[in-house]
């Protein structure tokens, strides 16, 4: 089954400068990245409004936004009930992070399946 | 509005454009394809500046749709562009639409600006004294209300010519072919071209120019 010891290992990722887990009510479940209760839950609320509008519309699922800042980009995945926020290390193309990380999230999913099934 | 469409046409990665204003009202620049009119663009103006002020200097947010992304750019006045396109749209061609979108929207007086992209706003604009007989004469000969058809084709000629008094009459064609009638359509050309060729009278104590 997978665990947070699995996907705290989402720092490894090259490119991943810091990160969170965060709880659809703004809970932070695990993470590098300092944010405030408040960030946490308008980020949260941001990538669920991103998914919604998605759910109306015939466009394909939401892969993940980012935000792109002055000095620092912020990726945010939506995963069930729970989101993903990335920081991008510096001069890392935020869509390269996303798909690495996209990838990270599926293999550990993907742990979860097999797990179950053996 | 010319270098907005150079611009898509050098750059078929770009799927459509649209300028979101702050009461959420869109201004639709160029549907390059029909799928942007699927996507729920309702507060997105809202969406981009409730994600933007997250980090410091926020300033673009992008959605990614699998190959497809919805990119937002800030304009002046916190009116916003939308860009649909693929993952590998070149970054300097979000670039340049921004620059022009930009240009375009701050050359503009804020009461003028609808009058560019909206057909609500040309209907109430300059141009009113003849589009609005027109209107009025394809609903007079039809017997039908037609506003939405009104709108949609207002809203193609938008996005094929710069509505002025000159390309009047391409909007009058394109009212006039959507008569299936043909002598409903005959009648109808024969009377726009007097609307067309009619100058406004200006009223009383109104100085003439």
């Amino acid at each position: 089954m997978t665990t947070l010891l699995d996907f705290i290992k989402i720092a490894r990722i090259d490119g991943v400068a810091s990160y969170c887990l965060l709880r659809d009510d703004g809970q932070c479940l695990a993470g590098t990245a300092m944010y405030t209760k408040n960030v946490c839950t308008a980020l949260s609320r941001i990538a669920k409004r991103g998914q919604t509008r998605r759910e109306k519309s015939d466009f394909p699922p939401l892969s993940g936004l980012w935000i792109r800042g002055t000095e620092a980009s912020l990726l945010l995945i939506p995963m069930g009930n729970y989101t993903v926020g990335v920081t991008p290390s510096p001069g890392r193309p935020e869509n390269d992070v996303m798909t690495e990380v996209l990838a990270f999230l599926q293999r550990i999913r993907h742990q979860h399946t097999v797990s179950q099934k053996s | 509005m010319n270098v907005i469409r150079a611009i898509l046409k050098k750059n078929p990665t770009i799927f459509s454009i649209f300028v979101i204003t702050p009461d959420e009202t869109i201004a639709h620049c160029h549907p390059h394809k029909a799928l942007l009119s699927q996507y729920p663009t309702n507060h997105l103006n809202r969406f981009y500046h409730d994600a933007t002020q997250l980090i410091p200097g926020g300033h673009e947010l992008t959605l990614a749709f699998e190959t497809t992304w919805i990119t937002l750019r800030p304009l002046p006045k916190n009116w916003i562009l939308a860009i649909h396109h693929d993952q590998k749209c070149p970054q300097t061609a979000i670039d340049a639409l921004q620059r022009a979108a930009t240009r375009m929207t701050t050359g503009v007086p804020q009461r003028d600006l609808l009058s560019i992209l909206t057909p609500n706003a040309l209907i109430k604009g300059e141009l009113a004294p003849w589009i609005r007989p027109l209107i009025k004469l394809r609903t007079e000969i039809t017997g039908a209300p037609c506003q939405n058809l009104c709108h949609q084709i207002m809203n193609r000629w938008i996005n094929r010519e710069d509505p002025c008094q000159g390309s009047l009459d391409q909007l009058s064609s394109m009212l006039a072919a959507t008569i299936h009638d043909p002598v409903m359509r005959g009648h109808y050309t024969e009377k726009a071209k007097k609307i067309l060729t009619t100058v406004p009278r200006k009223k009383r104590g109104e100085k003439l120019a």
